[in-house]
């Protein structure tokens, strides 16, 4: 985030919550760590991007964070992050807007960090992700929501067997059906290292369906087990990254982690083809074989 | 993966001996060549005689646009109270479609039937036009409907398209993306991919079109639908590697290929040269020229034993009778060959097929042979270009 706030600042205007400690930056938001009603949660800052000569980009931020807080409010997979015990409401810091709201705390690493550590999973951990995340996505898809920004940083391995795997972050969760938020409608939402080939497509929005998030499973799931995203390579221009989600076939999982079942390697592989009709797509079916390998 | 006759006029034993020799799985029936009371006998006949076999009626609801032309046959479809023709603004509404569907499904309802095809209309021209949006009507409302027949048969929804929409890419993946994502859903499609003419051999082997019929039985079979291939003939082992669970031919022209030219009368003429499917060359050649290329390429032979109808010492020419039960031998041993539970290995069996095919057209030609404009080679190129295509499309 621009201009971030002091800490010190943020701490007077969220008074419900102690020992603030940063634990996390976006491009519009910070996130912090904190004793909430002697809770430990994590604190959300929000920034209300706006210009003074156009008030709709105001109101289509609010109404983005509205969604997500919605989506969230609704929600009963333990596999999806859930809301905290700070109501959302507005602030006013430096003179910038912002909006405040808490989650619960997840202690854990991120998938991302773990990856970083070039920490590679078993068959069982791998497959237990899948099962996590398949049945969080399958919550959404029963909302008829698309998460759209699945990813090894969106996903916190916890401490609790009872939800080893949670997915975080629904900023860019898309409503079927819903009033489109984005003015602009070329602006493709999400990472753009994580994002399925149709999104790439002009008016992507009018066929979009959670087989986008079926192949950003599936590409977390290949990444967390080869430790490598076959598209997204350092140093790369975004447009030679775009191209490969578009064109390239990525290299079969089992050739880079022999020890993993065929079978398996074969349906994370699967799920990643390009065209969306051809990602096996019946959660059920998705969800029992995952289950196979834990 | 398995074969099915396509059943026209001229039924005869054919069928029953096509299931007493297990050259084939079952058998589709059509409305338009049979009265209504002897396709109901005849199928009696088969289920008491063959209790294994699968037997289905195609609706052939995709004539119903057709009214207007004035040359149109329908047949014996009239038979079928439920049958009459529409335009298509009447089937933009959606409680037309359900009515069709309705009515089909309870005069169905009281056939011994082993699975019920829906009826929908033919895609004539484009993905992207109003009959793709009636034919999707078609396929969403199929289930629904049908379920309150009560009838507790497997439903397959039909999807009829002519072979021109296949060949745009972007509405074509479009159009599966559709269909692969349906909330309430048929057990399987029975898919028909039209030629504009029976004859047109070369509408149908053409790499767009083997691609996308290709990858519509993947697509489908990789979403859990079985897929009944109509009027598949020599593509049934195919479209069997790309995840099909059954294909079907007849004995007519008109059952090998599907084209709306079967509802028109047709030009006459004499009957066609009896012809010998040879697996080696992936075609039909005619029988006089089989027991030329014999000598010189002996692997033409299938080696299978109704090879012997078209033993010539007794008899000037094979008994045109016996041609279609060659046929289904054929492809059903070809089928054997060339399946694989996995696609990607189906798919290498396939190339070989195609290669061996390739090559066994070049030892001809080295011999000198002339053959017949049906029997020549010109299908292998688009199979290969085909076959290609879609292995690159459905990244296998």
């Amino acid at each position: 985030m621009k201009d971030k706030p002091d800490i010190e600042k943020v701490q007077q205007v969220i008074q419900q919550a102690e020992n603030l400690e940063e634990i996390g930056l976006g491009g519009y938001k910070v996130v912090y760590k904190a004793l909430v009603g002697g809770k430990i949660e994590a604190v959300k800052l929000v920034q209300i991007p706006s210009d003074e000569s156009d008030e709709t980009i105001r109101d289509e931020n609010l109404r983005r964070i509205g969604r997500e807080l919605d989506i969230l409010a609704k929600c009963k997979s333990p596999y999806l992050v859930k809301l905290g015990s700070i109501a959302p409401h507005a602030c006013e810091i430096d003179a910038l807007e912002y909006l405040v709201y808490s989650e619960e705390y997840l202690p854990g690493d991120s998938l991302r960090e773990m990856i970083l550590k070039d920490y590679r999973p078993m068959r069982e951990e791998l497959a237990e992700l899948g099962v996590c995340i398949l049945k969080a996505v399958l919550e959404l898809a029963l909302m008829n929501v698309i998460h759209r920004d699945i990813k090894p940083d969106n996903i916190i391995k916890t401490n609790d067997p009872v939800r080893t795997y949670v997915l975080l972050d629904l900023g860019i969760a898309f409503q079927i059906g819903g009033t489109p938020i984005t003015r602009n409608s070329a602006r493709i939402p999400g990472t753009l290292y994580y994002i399925a080939p149709e999104m790439l497509d002009q008016g992507f929005r009018q066929n979009l369906d959670y087989r986008a998030d079926l192949y950003t499973v599936a590409l977390t799931l290949y990444e967390f087990a080869s430790g490598d995203n076959p598209f997204a390579h350092s140093g790369d221009p975004q447009f030679t990254t775009l191209y490969r989600i578009k064109t390239q076939r990525p290299r079969p999982l089992r050739e880079l982690r022999n020890d993993l079942p065929a079978e398996m390697c074969s349906l994370i592989d699967q799920l990643m083809r390009k065209l969306p009709a051809l990602r096996p797509a019946n959660f059920d079916q998705l969800i029992k074989e995952m289950e196979r390998y834990r | 993966m398995k074969l099915f006759a396509q059943v026209g006029h001229g039924l005869g034993d054919k069928v029953t001996t096509g299931l007493k020799d297990k050259l084939i799985d079952g058998a589709i029936f059509s409305p338009k060549d049979l009265k209504r009371d002897t396709m109901v006998s005849r199928i009696s006949e088969i289920r008491r005689e063959y209790p294994d076999a699968e037997i289905l009626i195609d609706p052939q609801f995709y004539v119903c646009l057709f009214a207007n032309s004035p040359a149109i046959n329908f047949g014996n479809i009239s038979d079928w109270s439920c049958f009459r023709t529409f335009r298509k603004g009447e089937l933009e509404r959606s409680q037309n479609v359900d009515l069709v569907l309705e009515e089909y499904f309870r005069e169905v309802a009281d056939l011994e039937v082993t699975a019920v095809l829906a009826p929908n209309i033919y895609i004539s021209q484009s993905f992207d036009s109003r009959e793709a949006v009636i034919a999707k009507n078609f396929v969403r409302q199929a289930r629904e409907i049908y379920d309150k027949s009560g009838n507790k048969r497997p439903l397959f929804a039909s999807l009829i398209i002519c072979r021109e929409a296949l060949q745009d890419r972007k509405e074509f993946e479009d159009f599966i993306n559709d269909i692969t994502m349906l909330e309430t859903r048929p057990d399987g499609f029975y898919l028909i991919i039209a030629s504009r003419a029976s004859e047109a051999l070369s509408d149908i082997y053409h790499t767009d079109v083997v691609a996308n019929w290709m990858m519509l039985n993947l697509a489908l079979s990789i979403n859990g639908f079985e897929v009944i291939n109509g009027y598949s003939d020599l593509l049934t082992p195919f479209l069997g590697a790309a995840g099909g669970v059954a294909g079907a031919t007849g004995w007519w022209s008109n059952l090998r290929v599907f084209s709306i030219d079967r509802f028109f009368p047709s030009v006459g003429g004499r009957l066609p040269i009896i012809r010998y499917l040879s697996k080696l060359l992936l075609n039909r050649i005619t029988f006089s020229e089989k027991e030329a290329l014999i000598p010189f390429v002996p692997d033409v032979l299938n080696q299978l034993p109704h090879d012997q109808d078209y033993d010539l010492k007794h008899s000037p020419e094979p008994e045109r009778s016996r041609e279609v039960l060659q046929s289904w031998e054929a492809l059903k041993s070809l089928i054997e060959e060339l399946s694989d539970n996995d696609v990607a290995r189906g798919l290498e069996n396939c190339f070989q097929a195609i290669s061996r095919a390739e090559q066994a057209y070049s030892e001809i030609a080295s011999f000198g042979i002339v053959l017949d404009q049906k029997s020549r080679d010109e299908h292998i190129l688009p199979l290969l270009n085909g076959l290609r295509q879609f292995k690159d499309r459905a990244e296998l």
